[in-house]
């Protein structure tokens, strides 16, 4: 599942976003994925790499976290979940192909903390357009559209990413699921 | 096994259901379908299989890949899903077959070459699954999965809409 996903801090939460193409070779086999995942209800995760891989891999993550809000009476930390998909990630590197960004970790079971996170296969077509233009101390309008922004030109440019821009807001209060449509999307130059 | 080869005996091939599967919910459920040719090889073993198989009252899971690989998986689900009936007391919900599914050919990490596209109603909503011989699985309105996918998923494309009546899905 080659994609564009990141996920980006602002004060008072994140916003986690992701385009919607999964490809088998060349074939579309789910125009319409959803590549953010439920963690728990606070922690959401951008999956790329293999869809089994990364898809098994959330669901013992989220479990494990549902045991563990029970064990300490409060629902756990970014850290902790970011933690225990590492253990995964590292541990099975062999054998999983699997890059999340909670924070970040990308192949291989690498952890580290961002403001700004980007991965996928189109994540490498806007590394320059993040160093240009993210600011930190955005507000949440000014990140959706920085993380809209970029996920278009990642898309436009990524034969491996496509369909629909998903996009979560992740505050203290909840998560506030958007999906931009393809005309939604704001223009860039189309050479 | 590669001893028998050398000897002369050839490995019998395991028998692949060359085939087309689809699955769209409408407005009042689901509707599964799936063709009957089973191959092998060139020649046509079974001219009129079932490849959509019982799992539940509620939900049935039609199968393209390896034949063998499908009958028990989807047999081995049946029983399972028959044993979480009776433990709970209610109806097997349909996210608890693709779980199970799931994590089943997960565990066999793409060796059991089953492709599933899993279908039913329950208390909740109707549901489509397509499950992948290596353990993903998306949730969508319509799906198609075997060789014949790209055929019949270019005719889902140009004509489904939401909330179709049954008299228009053909």
């Amino acid at each position: 599942m080659q994609t564009s996903i990141m996920a980006t801090e602002f004060d008072g939460g994140v916003v986690v976003g992701a385009d919607s193409r999964t490809s088998m070779g060349t074939y579309v086999s789910n125009r319409v994925t959803d590549k953010l995942t439920r963690v728990t209800d606070r922690i959401y995760c951008c999956r790329s790499g293999s869809a089994a891989d990364t898809q098994a891999i959330a669901d013992v993550v989220s479990s494990h976290m549902e045991i563990l809000e029970v064990k300490l009476g409060e629902p756990p930390l970014v850290q902790i979940a970011a933690n225990t998909f590492k253990e995964i990630c590292y541990n099975y590197r062999d054998m999983l192909m699997a890059g999340i960004i909670v924070y970040t970790i990308p192949l291989g079971g690498m952890m580290v903390r961002q403001p700004v996170a980007i991965g996928g296969s189109g994540s490498t077509y806007v590394w320059g357009h993040i160093d240009a233009t993210y600011k930190p101390n955005m507000n949440m309008e000014e990140t959706v559209e920085f993380v809209k922004n970029t996920l278009t030109l990642a898309l436009t440019r990524d034969g491996s990413s496509g369909g629909v821009v998903r996009v979560a807001v992740i505050t203290k209060d909840g998560v506030d699921r958007r999906v931009y449509l393809h005309n939604e999307l704001p223009e860039f130059y189309q050479g | 096994n590669e001893s028998l080869v050398a000897k002369g005996f050839p490995m019998p091939k395991s028998r692949k259901t060359g085939t087309t599967i689809a699955g769209v919910v409408f407005k009042d459920g689901v509707v599964l379908g799936a063709d009957t040719r089973a191959t092998e090889g060139d020649i046509i073993a079974d001219k009129n299989c079932s490849k959509i198989h019982y799992l539940q009252p509620n939900m049935y899971c039609c199968g393209a890949g390896t034949a063998a690989d499908l009958e028990m998986t989807t047999q081995l689900m049946a029983s399972q899903l028959e044993l979480h009936r009776l433990n709970t007391g209610r109806q097997v919900p349909i996210v608890a077959a693709n779980r199970m599914l799931k994590q089943m050919l997960f565990r066999y990490q793409g060796y059991v070459g089953a492709a599933l596209v899993l279908g039913g109603v329950d208390k909740h909503d109707s549901h489509i699954y397509s499950i992948h011989p290596h353990g993903s699985t998306d949730r969508l309105p319509y799906t198609t999965m075997g060789s014949g996918s790209l055929a019949a998923m270019s005719v889902f494309e140009a004509r489904w809409k939401p909330n179709m009546e049954v008299s228009v899905n053909a």
